[in-house]
């Protein structure tokens, strides 16, 4: 007995030597570049000169880095849990380093949010940034300790050297074609041109694109928001399941960016509400129907046990419906933050505020900007690939029992 | 776990635990035909009686099961459970169940799944938690407290569930071929262990199996079921003494009772 115990935990690699990953470097390397680039706008001389400064002028995208700096720095300092090292207790300094690493991340978080959210200036001269910059990475360095993780470098490197190696040939093989075929610009600019295009204009482009970004975070929370209620209600009662769903699987055939001029017309072409209720009603038959079929696909046997316990309908829901349909809610919401996004762009294509990233999208390529509608192109990607990968966090943190979550392959 | 047997099984009295009484199960197809799955079927188990029953597919052992457990209800005739209604009884949660596949619930640790029962009957934590330790302990799996049910082979998840049945203290145990899906070896150690934490317990147990070594080894009473439509046609008595060896299963005698079972089996 105990015997087939003991194999099964040596043989599993449960735990294996060095389970650390490479996600903590990257939440350290948000975190650094996070601060920077909220120096910029806190450092007098930097606010209007520096284009990231200028970039981070709107105040509803600095308040959300604000956030999100907090979050990092919270999650950085306690990097010792999320990411244990391989063996043995901590040395004795390891239980000071932190404390002082913590204070002064938090320091500096209070002066970004003291200006962030209150418009204080604590600083007349300049110098007071500065020093707490360098003390924020600093500390930054220090819960990171780079030095100790050269394994999970390599085994990083063994594994992500194949996409990259990809990615450097393609842009060599581009850049190559262009130069040698001649080919004009407005049919396929060179790399290095969208780059340089990209570099003098991202500040307008991260203004644009976070316009964009907020339609597709506010259709995607109605839009799934109400497919989540409405799949709850139709799994509940099944005669509103059986009179709504014909038409809700019908609809979800509806080419639904057409109805982006009629929701113009609704709401008018400048509001942002135009937008939001293109992608609300695009996100919400995935997630309506995802819920839906987790919650009626619960196992009959975990259903019996539940019953056997003589268990309320509320406890059979909470502990064996939902966590069953959470898998499906999630797939949905994965596949929904992707479509907010190219909702969101497309809907402007048919008119709206010179502030979103749609409407200069198409204006450029009216006017055959084509490497500025390329760098356009970069910011819409990036921000649907981050809304992504926020999505997966979150599943991660609510489900990490989930297979798909599942140890090691970080 | 050396000491012998308290009460010769056969000869236990009292009220029985579990009393079916001309229990009929009938089934419409969906093409209109009426199929009897349990046609006029008596049964009584005594405390402390390990019954199983056996029989080929389709004899209607496990809709019997389910019935006992209140989870399907019959067409007609008694189903009494400590002397209540089978549904009361369910209420009363007076037996714990097992299935043939572990039914463990994914999102939660091994000692949480244990715990489920008690925090459905919300028991306070700590008495939760103690308790689910008792019986991790009982079922050799206490290092595991802290494991998901994925990382533990499909012997240990039965455990862990045997373990979830017994937690609140049932006075029945219904065990629907919970070895049904491991293979042989495997099967025959999880007899060995069954029987251990039974020794310990003692509860009443209904088990329904394929295999007659297992029924033989493992029931103080063999209920031998045919199909079509199903039905009870033989009782064997196993009068071996508890508790019992594993080398028991080589003896001339188990291989009688094991030949007495395969006859009924026959017809």
């Amino acid at each position: 007995m105990i015997t087939e115990a003991s194999a099964i935990a040596d043989t599993d690699g449960m735990t294996p030597p060095d389970a650390r990953s490479i996600r903590f470097d990257v939440l350290i390397l948000l975190t650094a570049v996070l601060i920077a680039a909220l120096y910029c706008v806190l450092a007098p001389e930097l606010r209007t000169a520096s284009p990231l400064g200028v970039a981070l002028r709107l105040d509803s995208l600095r308040r959300v880095l604000t956030v999100v700096l907090g979050l990092l720095s919270l999650a950085a300092i306690s990097g010792e849990r999320l990411d244990p090292r391989p063996n043995g207790p901590r040395p004795a300094t390891g239980r000071l380093i932190p404390i002082i690493a913590g204070a002064l991340l938090g320091l500096w978080w209070l002066y970004v949010a003291a200006f962030t959210f209150l418009g204080l200036e604590l600083a007349t001269d300049s110098a007071l940034p500065a020093i707490g910059e360098v003390l924020a990475l600093l500390a930054l360095i220090a819960a990171w300790r780079p030095w100790t993780r050269r394994l999970v470098y390599q085994r990083a490197g063994r594994r992500l050297l194949p996409a990259a190696l990809v990615a450097i040939s393609v842009l060599i093989v581009w850049q190559f074609i262009v130069a040698a075929f001649n080919i004009k610009q407005f049919l396929l600019p060179a790399p290095t041109v969208i780059l340089t295009t990209f570099a003098n204009i991202y500040p307008r482009l991260v203004a644009q694109g976070w316009i964009t970004f907020q339609n597709a975070l506010w259709g995607f929370a109605v839009g799934c928001g109400a497919g989540i209620v409405t799949g709850l209600l139709s799994a509940r009662f099944g005669n509103f399941s059986r009179s709504i769903m014909p038409y809700a699987i019908a609809a979800n055939s509806i080419p639904i960016i057409a109805f982006a001029p009629i929701t113009n017309n609704w709401f008018g072409i400048v509001s942002p509400w135009s937008k939001i209720a293109v992608v609300a009603v695009l996100t919400y038959f995935p997630a309506m129907l995802n819920t839906l079929r987790g919650l009626t696909l619960t196992d009959p046997s975990a259903l019996a046990l539940m019953r056997s316990y003589a268990a309320p309908e509320w406890q059979i829901f909470a502990r064996v419906r939902w966590p069953t349909a959470l898998p499906y809610i999630f797939s949905a919401l994965k596949l929904a933050c992707s479509l907010s996004m190219i909702g969101a762009i497309v809907a402007e294509y048919f008119g709206g505020p010179l502030t979103g990233l749609g409407v200069n999208i198409a204006n450029d390529a009216a006017l055959s900007r084509y490497p500025t509608v390329w760098s356009e192109i970069i910011i819409a990607s990036a921000l649907g690939i981050g809304f992504y990968f926020l999505v997966s966090l979150v599943e991660r943190w609510v489900m990490p029992w989930h297979i798909s979550v599942r140890s090691g392959e970080g | 776990m050396n000491e012998p047997s308290p009460i010769p099984v056969s000869a236990a009295s009292g009220t029985p635990v579990v009393h079916v009484q001309n229990v009929n199960q009938r089934f419409r197809t969906p093409t209109g035909q009426v199929i009897t799955a349990l046609q006029n079927v008596d049964l009584d188990i005594m405390p402390r009686e390990f019954v199983s029953l056996i029989g080929p597919s389709g004899c209607g052992k496990s809709t019997l099961l389910r019935i006992v457990a209140d989870l399907l209800t019959p067409s007609d005739g008694v189903v009494q459970v400590n002397g209540k209604s089978a549904h009361d009884a369910r209420l009363a949660r007076d037996y714990g169940i097992v299935f043939q596949s572990a039914v463990l619930y994914d999102w939660r640790s091994v000692i949480k799944n244990v715990e489920l029962p008690l925090e459905v009957m919300r028991q306070p934590a700590a008495a939760r938690t103690e308790r689910a330790r008792a019986m991790l302990q009982l079922v050799e799996l206490s290092d595991f407290a802290n494991h998901y049910p994925w990382q533990l082979s499909g012997g240990m998840q039965q455990r862990v569930a045997i373990a979830r049945a017994l937690t609140f203290e049932p006075s029945l145990l219904l065990m629907d071929e919970p070895f049904g899906a491991l293979d042989e070896m495997t099967r025959e150690r999880m007899n060995i262990e069954l029987l251990n934490i039974w020794n310990k317990t003692r509860n009443t147990v209904l088990f329904i199996t394929h295999s007659i070594q297992e029924a033989v080894y493992l029931s103080s009473r063999v209920v031998v079921m045919a199909a079509r439509p199903g039905r009870v046609v033989k009782t064997v008595p196993i009068d071996l003494p508890y508790p019992r060896d594993p080398e028991v299963r080589d003896t001339e005698h188990f291989f009688h009772l094991v030949s007495e079972v395969r006859a009924g089996l026959r017809g």
